[in-house]
C-alpha cells in the first residue's frame, strides 16, 4: 500500500467517525440544548407529589418546550417536594406569577413533565421567583383506589 | 487427589499467564512513542480500522433496519410506535452498538491481529528483529494496540449512526412513521451524556480488553502452523465471552444506577 | 589443539545448563569461538544446535553457565545492552526470517535505517554494495514471496551484514539446498568471513559443506560436546561419537533404533494379559 494512499483513507475513517458522531450527538440525542443549561432563570415550586418526574424533565407552556427541572428535593419543614425549574433565557418575563403549574404524563405510559397553565396577571415570575399554584402528579393507584371507594359508596 | 492437584496446577496457570499478560501489556504501553514510528500506527490504523468499516457499516445497517421491524410488530399492538425512534436510537446506542460492534471487531481484526503476530513469532521474524537490535514489542506490538484501543470506539460511533438511519429509513420510508415524531421521540430520550457517552465508555472498555488478548495470543502462541489456529480461536473466544461479561457489569453500573 | 592461545576468543561458554520443561537439551557445554575463524557447531537433529546460537546472543538464558562475548559476560545485561551487543553480530536463520511486508531493497536497508542517521542516498549505495556480495543486486524491487529459498536466504546474509557486524551465525545455511545454491553459499561464507574479517559459527549437518570451509569443529550429542578438532582432526578421530558422525553411519552411539521392549516378545505378545 503506498504511503500516502493510505494517509487518505485513514483520514476519511476518522472523518467518517466525526460525522457520525457529531450525528449522534445532535441529531440522535437532540443536544442543542446542551448548552441551555447554563442559561435561563431559575424558578421553585412546591408539589406534593412528584409522580415520576425527574431532573431534566420538560417544562412547557401550551405544549412547546420552555425550560427544563433543574433539580428535586424535598422541603423538611413542609414534607412536601421543591422542584426547581429551569426556564431558558428567550422566555424570560414571560409567566405571570399567578400562572399554575401542573405535573401531568404525555400519553398514558409516557414520561412525566411539567405543564405551567398561565394566569393572567402582569407581573412575571423572575428569577429566584416561586410559582405558587401547583398540582401535583396523579397516581395511578390513588386514582383507581378512590375509583373503587366511590363505586362502594354509592352502591351502599 | 489428583483432581484437586490439576485444578490447583490449572489456577496457577491462569495467574501466571495473567501476571505475564499485565507486564506484556504495560511493557507495550509505555515504551516511547518515536517521531519515526508514526507510520507504523498510521499503518495499523488502516488494516485494523478502515479495513473493518465494511462489514461494520454492513451489518449495523442491516441491525437498523431490523430493529425497526421488530419494534414495529410489538409496539403497534400498544399504539405506541410513534416511540419507534425512541426504542432504537437506545437499543443501539446503550447496548447494540459498542456488543455487536465489540463482538464483529472480535471476529475480524482481532483473529487478523492474532494470526499475524503469530505468523511473525512461527517465521523467526519477531527473532529477527531482536537481533536487528530493534525491540519488536515497540515495533509490532505496540502500534497494534494503540490502533485497537482508538479504532473500535470510532466503529462503534460509526455503527451506531449508520444503524439509527438504517431504522430510520425503515420506518420512515417503508413502515410510515411519522419522521418528525420519529426523530423527536428520540431526542427527548435519549441523554448525550448518559446514553451516547456511556456507551462510548463502554466500546473503550471493550476495545481494551479485546485488543489486549489478541495481542497476548498472538505473542505467546505456539510457533507451530496449528498453534497459530489454536490462538486464533482462542482470541475470537475469549474476546467474545469477555464482551458479554464486560457489557453486563457495565449495564449495571452505568444503567441501573440512574437517578 | 590447534587453537593459537594467544588470542582471546570472541565467545565463550562455560557449564552451560540447559534444559526446556523435562528435556535436558545442555548438560554442561564449553565452547571457544575464535576471532576470524569460521567455527562449525554440528551434531545430529534435535541436540540444540540452534538454542545454543540462541544462547550466544542472549536470545535465551541459560539455566546455569557463563557466556562471555568480546570478554564481557552478557549474563546480566540487560536488554538495551543486549541490542547494543546484537548490532555487531549478524544471525541468518535457517527460514532466512525476511520481513515479508517490505521488498529485499527495505529488508537490507531495514538495519541502515534504523540504527544510523545516514542520509538515503548514501544508504542506497550501502544496499546495493551488500546485496551486490550475494549477488542480489538485480532482485532489490521484489517481495520476499517472489524470490526462491536459496535466494531468500541470500538476501538475509545481505541483511544481516548490512552494519558491518564482526560475528556472523549461520542457522544450517545448506539445509535442503540444491548443489548449486550450496556450492554458492560455500563459497560466500568463506570469502566473505575472510574479506570483511569476520568471525563465523556455523550450525550444520551437512558434513562436506561444513568440512569444506570450517577452521574448527564442535560435535554435540546428548547435551555434551563429545569431540573438537579441526576438520582433518574430526576425519581421524577414533571416537565412536566422530566416526559415526563424520562417516554418516546409521548406528553407533546415536542409536539406530528408539528404545523399545525385546523384539521377539513384542511380536509374540508375551507378556501382554
Amino acid at each position: 500500500m503506498r504511503y500516502a494512499a493510505l494517509e487518505v483513507w485513514v483520514g476519511l475513517f476518522i472523518l467518517f467517525t466525526l460525522l457520525a458522531f457529531t450525528a449522534l450527538a445532535f441529531q440522535v440525542s437532540g443536544l442543542t440544548t446542551f448548552y441551555e443549561k447554563d442559561k435561563g432563570y431559575e424558578v421553585s415550586a412546591y408539589f406534593e407529589e412528584v409522580g415520576g418526574l425527574k431532573p431534566r424533565s420538560r417544562v412547557t407552556i401550551a405544549g412547546v418546550q420552555v425550560g427544563r427541572v433543574q433539580s428535586i428535593t424535598l422541603d423538611p419543614k413542609s414534607f412536601s417536594a421543591k422542584i426547581k425549574l429551569n426556564i431558558f433565557s428567550q422566555f424570560k418575563d414571560l409567566i405571570p406569577i399567578d400562572s399554575s403549574a401542573s405535573i401531568v404524563t404525555s400519553g398514558l405510559i409516557g414520561d412525566n413533565y411539567i405543564m405551567i397553565d398561565p394566569g393572567a396577571d402582569f407581573e412575571t415570575v423572575q428569577d429566584g421567583g416561586f410559582i405558587d399554584e401547583t398540582n401535583s402528579a396523579i397516581i395511578l393507584e390513588r386514582l383507581i383506589g378512590q375509583l373503587i371507594f366511590n363505586q362502594n359508596n354509592e352502591t351502599e | 487427589m489428583n483432581f484437586f492437584g490439576a485444578i490447583g496446577q490449572s489456577i496457577l496457570k491462569f495467574l501466571q499467564a495473567l501476571g505475564f499478560a499485565s507486564l506484556f501489556l504495560f511493557q507495550a504501553l509505555f515504551t516511547k512513542p518515536r517521531l519515526k514510528s508514526f507510520h507504523l500506527l498510521l499503518k495499523q490504523f488502516y488494516v485494523v480500522g478502515v479495513l473493518s468499516l465494511p462489514i461494520i457499516i454492513f451489518a449495523s445497517f442491516f441491525v437498523g433496519m431490523v430493529l425497526a421491524l421488530q419494534g414495529y410488530t410489538v409496539m403497534v399492538k400498544f399504539g405506541a410506535e410513534s416511540a419507534l425512534g425512541q426504542l432504537i436510537a437506545l437499543s443501539l446506542v446503550r447496548e447494540l452498538g459498542p456488543v455487536l460492534g465489540g463482538l464483529l471487531f472480535a471476529g475480524r481484526a482481532c483473529s487478523a491481529l492474532t494470526a499475524e503476530i503469530a505468523l511473525l513469532k512461527t517465521t523467526e521474524q519477531l527473532d529477527s528483529l531482536r537481533l536487528l537490535g530493534v525491540d519488536p514489542i515497540h515495533r509490532i506490538i505496540a502500534p497494534r494496540l494503540w490502533a485497537g484501543f482508538i479504532c473500535l470506539p470510532m466503529l462503534v460511533i460509526i455503527f451506531n449512526a449508520v444503524a439509527i438511519y438504517g431504522g430510520y429509513w425503515v420506518s420512515v420510508d417503508w413502515l410510515g412513521i411519522d419522521s418528525g415524531s420519529f426523530w423527536s421521540s428520540m431526542q427527548s430520550s435519549v441523554n448525550y451524556r448518559e446514553d451516547i457517552i456511556n456507551g462510548v465508555i463502554k466500546s473503550i472498555v471493550f476495545a481494551l480488553a479485546v485488543t489486549w488478548i489478541a495481542v497476548y495470543q498472538g505473542y505467546v502462541a505456539m510457533p507451530t502452523s496449528e498453534g497459530i489456529g489454536y490462538a486464533t480461536t482462542r482470541t475470537v473466544v475469549y474476546s467474545s465471552l469477555v464482551i458479554l461479561a464486560l457489557d453486563f457489569i457495565l449495564t449495571a453500573v452505568m444503567f441501573t444506577g440512574l437517578k | 589443539m590447534l587453537q593459537t592461545p594467544a588470542t582471546e576468543p570472541k565467545v565463550r561458554m562455560r557449564g552451560i545448563h540447559f534444559s526446556r520443561g523435562d528435556r535436558v537439551i545442555f548438560d554442561g557445554v564449553d565452547v571457544d569461538i575464535y576471532p576470524g575463524k569460521i567455527t562449525a557447531i554440528m551434531g545430529p537433529s534435535g541436540t540444540g544446535k540452534t538454542t545454543l546460537l540462541r544462547l550466544m546472543t542472549g536470545l535465551l538464558k541459560p539455566d546455569s553457565g557463563q557466556i562471555f562475548v568480546n570478554g564481557e559476560n552478557i549474563k546480566n545485561y540487560s536488554e538495551a545492552q543486549l541490542n547494543r551487543m546484537r548490532r555487531s553480530m549478524g544471525m541468518l536463520f535457517q527460514s532466512g526470517a525476511l520481513f515479508t511486508d517490505m521488498s529485499v531493497f527495505d529488508n537490507v536497508a531495514f538495519a541502515l535505517r534504523e540504527h544510523t542517521d545516514l542520509p538515503e542516498s548514501m544508504i542506497r549505495d550501502l544496499v546495493l554494495m551488500k546485496l551486490e556480495a550475494v549477488g542480489l543486486r538485480g532482485a532489490r524491487d521484489l517481495m520476499p514471496r517472489e524470490l526462491s529459498g536459496g535466494m531468500n536466504r541470500r538476501v538475509a546474509l545481505a541483511r544481516s551484514i548490512a552494519l558491518d557486524p564482526d560475528i556472523i551465525l549461520y542457522d544450517e545455511p545448506f539445509a535442503g539446498q540444491d548443489p548449486i545454491t550450496m556450492g554458492m553459499l560455500v563459497k560466500l561464507i568463506r570469502l566473505l568471513n575472510d574479506t570483511l574479517n569476520l568471525t563465523t559459527v556455523i550450525v550444520s549437518h551437512d558434513i562436506n559443506e561444513t568440512a569444506e570451509i570450517a577452521d574448527y569443529i564442535y560435535l554435540l550429542s546428548d547435551g555434551k560436546v563429545v569431540a573438537q578438532g579441526t576438520p582433518s582432526e574430526m576425519q581421524n578421530n577414533a571416537s565412536a561419537h566422530a566416526e559415526q558422525f563424520m562417516h554418516g553411519k546409521a548406528d553407533g552411539p546415536v542409536p539406530f533404533h528408539y528404545p523399545a521392549p525385546d523384539y521377539y516378545q513384542d511380536l509374540m505378545r508375551i507378556g501382554e494379559e
